[in-house]
């Protein structure tokens, strides 16, 4: 509690009242310090009796409409007064004083009077550094009836404002709703060498080194044996990332890109951690650009990782065809050139209806060509073409196009070229909640059947890539609606 | 001036109080009593009461000299009515009753204290109301949980 400069005029008013009395020699005007003091304790007896009701009642709240946002999203902070104790605050001309944490930037006055009608207070509050932020309680300074004193209490709750950084947070990358612990380990060659880790023993043979002679098993079973060791190697990878328009959906900071961003960056780092020699393609709407030469020193790795962090959506060449539509249309795409041959083959009978059939399968080349246009599918032919033996290659993309994406992954899976693709499912991206969670789940379920499709292809493995939490939502309200039912 | 405070009990403790310090005044002082006896009526129209006390208890003290009439006991007695009937302030038993014990007991060691030296009356008085001040600061802290420990 502070005295006011009200309360030393009166105090001097007392003093005055005493010396006076040494003056003239008289008691009675020590009756003035007296009786303003009397005057001056009962007010300030109440005023502190009315302190302590409201600082142990609840008679301001404060809560945030958001209390996780993203950095430079603004939330509102809302301030309510407890209408019992209005009249109260009034009384005490409580004047409401919020003191942000520097990083907040408040869109509006610091300070409140609560002795007008205000019964609720929004802050605009805006977050520029990720973070968690306390909010303290809103201090409130309020003075006594005939203002001798002033006091300023924090009244209120405190909350906490979370700013997340804008980007993916909690990526999942798993195969039907499952997350996979670990997707890949060393590779090693399927084949015995002279590499580091001990494999298996076998009897000598004639033509074998004799330095490779085990000579503690030749001494334990009586006949030489050879010790094989696994041979490593290392793989080139061909790392293709797809930053095409249709890869912006998503949230401000939370795209598809972002996700595939984060993917391939931390392809890199495992190829670099592996020395694998690393190459990375980009494919944009109407063109693919920056491949390159795999290598496997660190300045590459490093100028990979670079381009992927600069990495942003490709022009938008043409307006992107919406999830559905496109979905319905893939679904109308003709199947691999090899199904082609297959069915023509089949259609081996001289009827009419194979007369007339024969001539749509005829020729198969105009198929190949169409695809050639596609800019994943040449991407991934032209990184294939400049491969030599075995090869890694990994594909970040959605499933917007779905045909072209069946039609790439087939024709690049080869004994030699094992094929992983990381799909990002467009309904996890979705920037609406799940209104009709029915349809979300359905979609999502095409996506898995797509993504078992992609897999039932030899030497390809596919994983789904998203936000963690909305597919754990969609799956989670999935199963509860179908609980209740 | 609020309307509703004319109405309040404090108001009536301030008019009863001022039926018995305007005649005392008068009474005893006269013309300068009179006068006196104007300025705190004019002082509690239109000023805090406290202003009116101050006004009443100059007028007392400048009016008499001792040994006191006893008639002087009743006019500090509706003096000291004067100052605490401040309508802005909520009539609570507690508060008043701490508030006047604890300047009866000061007024006693004062007068205790004014035989041998009134420069020590003085001093208690104003020592007194200081220390019963800071003790109330110090206990809002503490029920305010401003103190830790």
């Amino acid at each position: 509690m502070e005295p006011t400069r009200r309360f030393w005029v009166i105090a001097a008013l007392g003093t005055a009242g005493a010396a006076l009395a040494l003056l003239f020699g008289d008691v009675l005007w020590v009756g003035i310090p007296l009786g303003i003091g009397a005057w001056a304790l009962v007010e300030q007896l109440t005023f502190t009796n009315q302190l302590t009701q409201l600082s142990r009642s609840a008679p301001i709240t404060q809560s945030l409409t958001r209390d996780t946002v993203l950095v430079d999203d603004a939330t509102t902070l809302e301030i309510r007064t407890n209408p019992d104790h209005e009249p109260l605050l009034e009384t005490l001309d409580a004047t409401l004083t919020v003191t942000p944490h520097p990083a907040l930037t408040v869109e509006a006055d610091h300070e409140h009077d609560l002795a007008g009608d205000t019964e609720l207070i929004s802050l605009p509050l805006r977050i520029s550094v990720a973070g968690s932020y306390e909010i303290s309680p809103p201090r409130v300074r309020m003075s006594s009836a005939r203002g001798l004193f002033e006091e300023s209490l924090p009244l209120g709750n405190q909350c906490t404002l979370t700013a997340d950084p804008r980007v993916p947070r909690d990526i999942h990358v798993g195969t039907g709703g499952e997350r996979i612990a670990v997707a890949f380990g060393d590779h090693d060659a399927n084949q015995g060498g002279s590499g580091f880790d001990p494999g298996e023993l076998r009897e000598y043979m004639p033509g074998d080194p004799t330095n490779r002679i085990d000579w503690n098993a030749t001494a334990r079973l009586g006949d030489p044996y050879i010790r094989e060791y696994e041979a490593e190697t290392t793989r080139q990878t061909q790392l293709i990332v797809d930053h095409r328009a249709q890869m912006r959906t998503g949230p401000d900071g939370q795209t598809k890109l972002d996700y595939a961003r984060e993917v391939a960056t931390w392809l890199t780092d495992y190829a670099a951690g592996l020395d694998d020699p690393l190459g990375l393609t980009l494919v944009a709407d109407d063109h693919v650009s920056g491949p390159t030469t795999p290598a496997a020193d660190a300045a590459h790795y490093r100028r990979i990782r670079q381009e992927l962090l600069d990495l942003t959506t490709a022009p938008e060449s043409s307006p992107p065809p919406t999830n559905r539509s496109n979905r319905s249309a893939n679904r109308a795409l003709p199947r691999s050139s090899r199904d082609a041959h297959r069915l023509a083959a089949g259609l081996d009978s001289d009827d009419e209806f194979a007369r007339t059939l024969r001539s749509y399968f005829a020729d198969v080349a105009g198929y190949v060509d169409r695809r050639a246009d596609d800019p994943l599918f040449q991407a991934v032919q032209t990184r294939l073409a400049d491969n030599s033996g075995d090869s890694w290659l990994v594909i970040v993309t959605d499933d917007t196009n779905r045909g072209e994406l069946l039609e790439t992954v087939r024709a690049a899976a080869t004994p030699d070229t094992f094929v992983t693709v990381f799909l990002l499912p467009s309904v996890l991206f979705d920037t609406t909640e799940f209104r009709d969670i029915e349809a979300a789940y359905g979609e999502y379920r095409d996506f898995e059947t797509f993504r078992q499709q992609l897999e039932a292809t030899k030497a390809v493995t596919a994983f789904e890539v998203g936000p963690s939490d909305r597919l754990e939502a969609l799956l989670a309200t999935t199963h509860t609606q179908r609980a209740n039912q | 001036m609020n309307p509703r405070n004319w109405l309040s009990p404090q108001r009536g403790l301030g008019v009863l109080a001022l039926l018995v310090v305007v005649p005392t005044l008068v009474t005893i002082g006269g013309l300068p009593g009179g006068v006196f006896a104007a300025a705190v009526v004019i002082a509690w129209l239109t000023a805090p009461p406290v202003f009116a006390f101050v006004f009443a208890q100059a007028g007392l003290a400048a009016v008499t000299s001792p040994p006191y009439p006893p008639i002087v006991l009743v006019g500090e007695l509706g003096v000291l009515a004067l100052a605490i009937s401040d309508p802005r302030l909520p009539l609570a038993a507690r508060t008043y009753g701490i508030a006047i014990g604890g300047v009866a007991v000061l007024a006693g060691a004062v007068w205790v204290t004014h035989t041998t030296a009134l420069w020590g009356a003085a001093l208690v008085s104003l020592a007194g109301t200081g220390m019963a001040l800071y003790g109330v600061h110090r206990y809002e802290l503490l029920t305010t949980g401003q103190l830790s420990g």
